[in-house]
């Protein structure tokens, strides 16, 4: 129910954005993010603790973040950041059709923040990336250098949020096997894409001006940050 | 010095550290880089270059790539921190000094790793078994206990020969007595359990699973970690420097954009 809401709500009010229908957008962007809340909602009452973990937990986290950016962006009259940011939600849902849609069988261990604050930290890391690839989209497609340097202060905060889930699961791993860093698949690809994020945050300024070299700069760290995070939690799953 | 400090100079080593790195995810569990990975991970491999003739071509050619063009990334921070952000004064610039000294201090943590201190994984020990670590000290095992319903589920998969798989995040159903000394005297002792480890003589023990042997008196054995890295707090300390530098940067950043249009 609340992923039908959700998948439901995005499409539509990605369509009303991008045809400039306000109405359509607001009511589809209002109902995927109701669907978005129902469904992190149900994972707290059913399991007894914040969602954070796996495929359907991690599509509504980043589903309910983005909606409410896109919705801030609605309120303030910039439709068409709003519809791109939509439109990747949209894009998000179908990714649980190839999972089960349920709460991943994990556990909190008693008093210990740092795990789940690592994953809470990167999910606000993939929803602010995605909020920046829409806003790059949106200045590409004419928005402006308006939606351009949002989309610059959202990787930057991404980047930001991704780095401190860095920090909170070094300490992790701290506390877990010993050391702030492990020689692994894992470790390597954070390191892969914080140097991606990296990239769009040092364009020099001739470089900057071209609208399709900024667009992929700022747009590649949230796609590549949630194919990668989807893909590993839907391959754990299996 | 120009050169060295230019910001496409910055851009070609993190796009080539994109690029390596990937290519190391995607040869993480190859025969070409998996035995090299552990090798780094217990430290000592770039100071006794005799190991570096038992590695495979390919994962060295990646080991000495990543360091090279991560020393060459380190370089541009520094010398584009200290002439740039030096020379053109304002709060940002402070502030973004701040951040890209802290993250060089980070990357220079992780690369002490591979010359100072160590780390051994999943040692196995018995009650009253005993191991010498590498810097002389010995380790030792005095008891491993399990809570009754994870013993059984020990006992019951050695006793099917089956590999038990690591919890994937461990919840902690006991814990392990450990002790270490030096050439006969005790350094100390202590109990280890999961996310609970036990530090003593600039050690850190952790306690990262058990295994069982069976028989008419069951054995429980603790499988350990054990680590020496003297620059963890250094570390830590820089990274939350580089976030704290970040978060007022975001903020004066907000700031600015609210106040008028923000920089590209």
């Amino acid at each position: 129910m609340a992923y039908a809401c959700a998948l439901a709500g995005y499409g539509l009010a990605a369509l009303g954005g991008a045809r400039g229908w306000r109405g359509l957008a607001a009511g589809g962007g209002g109902l995927g993010l109701a669907g978005c809340l129902l469904g992190v909602i149900a994972v707290a009452w059913s399991t007894g603790r914040p969602a954070f973990y796996g495929p359907y937990e991690t599509v509504m986290m980043v589903g309910l973040w983005l909606g409410l950016l896109a919705m801030w962006d609605a309120l303030s009259r910039r439709l068409a950041v709003a519809a791109w940011s939509w439109g990747l939600g949209a894009v998000l849902m179908p990714w649980l059709l190839f999972t089960p849609i349920k709460a991943a069988p994990i556990n909190l261990i008693p008093g210990y923040l740092w795990m789940p604050l690592f994953f809470e930290l990167r999910l606000a890391a993939q929803a602010l990336l995605l909020y920046a690839a829409a806003c790059h989209l949106a200045a590409w497609r004419g928005a402006g250098n308006g939606a351009a340097a949002r989309g610059r202060l959202a990787l930057l905060g991404g980047w930001g949020a991704f780095m401190a889930g860095e920090l909170v699961g070094a300490l992790w791993s701290y506390d877990w096997l010993g050391d702030f860093w492990q020689w692994n698949a894992g470790f390597l690809s954070s390191t892969s894409l914080l140097l991606l994020m990296g990239l769009g945050l040092h364009l020099p300024p001739s470089w900057a001006a071209r609208p399709w070299l900024r667009l992929v700069v700022g747009a590649a760290p949230g796609v590549a940050l949630n194919l990668v995070t989807l893909s590993h939690q839907m391959g754990m799953g299996s | 010095m120009k050169a060295l400090s230019s910001l496409r100079l910055a851009l070609a080593a993190m796009t080539a550290l994109v690029l390596w790195t990937a290519w190391g995810v995607r040869m993480a569990f190859s025969p070409s880089l998996a035995p090299l990975l552990r090798v780094l991970g217990d430290g000592h491999f770039l100071t006794q270059p005799s190991q570096w003739a038992q590695a495979p071509a390919l994962g060295l050619v990646w080991v000495l790539g990543l360091l090279a063009l991560g020393g060459l990334l380190a370089i541009n921070l520094l010398c584009c921190s200290l002439t740039k952000l030096v020379r053109n004064w304002s709060w940002r610039n402070a502030l973004l000094l701040g951040l890209h000294l802290a993250v060089l201090l980070v990357m220079l943590a992780h690369g002490t790793t591979l010359v100072v201190g160590y780390q051994r994984q999943h040692l196995r020990l018995l009650p009253g078994q005993s191991l010498v670590l590498p810097d002389g000290s010995a380790l030792s095992l005095a008891q491993a206990h399990l809570e009754p319903q994870a013993l059984a589920a020990c006992l019951r998969q050695a006793s099917q020969k089956q590999t038990r798989r690591r919890p994937r995040f461990p919840r902690g159903p006991g814990w392990a007595s450990v002790s270490l000394s030096r050439e006969g005297a005790e350094l100390g002792q202590g109990r280890v359990a999961f996310i609970q480890p036990w530090e003593a003589d600039g050690l850190r023990i952790n306690l990262v699973g058990y295994f069982c042997q069976p028989g008419p008196e069951p054995v429980v054995g603790a499988i350990l970690n054990v680590s020496r890295r003297p620059l963890a707090k250094p570390f830590f300390a820089a990274y939350a420097a580089a976030m704290a530098c970040w978060l007022a940067l975001l903020i004066l950043d907000l700031r600015r954009k609210r106040n008028g249009p923000a920089q590209d």
